[in-house]
């Protein structure tokens, strides 16, 4: 038995307030995107644009 | 129809292709720099060099831009119009664009390329970005409530970058 979670494959889940600075911002996310490239950047807008836009007018038409 | 968000390279390129000199401010800027948020437009100043602007002004006429705001009305931007100080809210077969005379900080074209980091987005395509210093310094200026909404998350991506953590 795990008496640990080093003793597993499995990492001890975080707190929001883990994830977040003292000024509220998720700073995992910030260091995701800074870790992708300049172009992987604007793809990643790109998509994020397009879906948000998609989404949004589907819920417009319900 | 003219697309909903903005094809950012795609518009990026077409004034790349055709030379015209400007510095890309607002959320595309942001996003390049790491600041993890969405934006649907692309932001722009333009160097107001005479014959930059005839570049700029072709590029437009190629996207087809008109004004949004006078839209379903199609008013398209003259060439004297790029050498305003204000906004020029576009629509363009590539989806919404605004060139930007001047920011809220009073920079111009010369102001920002001082303040600009060069980057290749990819084969062929160099951009001149304003900084995220920058990009703060114009959201504090601007002081409007969505603008320093997003200080924190933009403050804490220039730390990160800057390796502060």
């Amino acid at each position: 038995m795990a008496e640990s979670h080093t003793d597993t494959n499995q990492a001890p889940a975080s707190t929001s307030h883990d994830r977040e600075g003292q000024d509220g911002v998720d700073v995992s996310l910030i260091r995701w995107v800074l870790s992708l490239t300049i172009g992987e950047r604007l793809a990643l807008l790109q998509r994020q644009a397009d879906s948000l836009t998609r989404l949004r007018d589907a819920a417009s038409e319900r | 129809m003219p697309r909903r968000s903005a094809d950012f390279e795609g518009l990026l390129r077409a004034f790349s292709a055709a030379q015209v000199r400007y510095v890309v401010v607002g959320g595309v800027s942001a996003a390049l720099q790491g600041v993890p948020a969405v934006t649907y437009d692309l932001d722009l100043v333009l160097d107001q060099d005479e014959d930059n602007l005839d570049r700029a002004h072709a590029v437009l006429v190629e996207l087809e831009a008109c004004f949004r705001e006078h839209s379903p009305r199609r008013l398209e931007p003259l060439r004297a119009d790029l050498e305003s100080r204000g906004a020029m809210l576009l629509m363009t077969s590539l989806g919404p664009l605004d060139i930007l005379g001047e920011l809220a900080t009073r920079w111009r074209y010369p102001e920002l390329v001082a303040r600009a980091r060069t980057v290749a987005v990819a084969d062929e395509l160099e951009l001149q970005i304003l900084d995220l210093q920058g990009l703060i310094e114009v959201k504090e200026k601007v002081g409007r409530e969505k603008d320093r909404a997003v200080l924190p998350l933009y403050r804490r991506v220039l730390r990160e970058r800057e390796g502060g953590g």
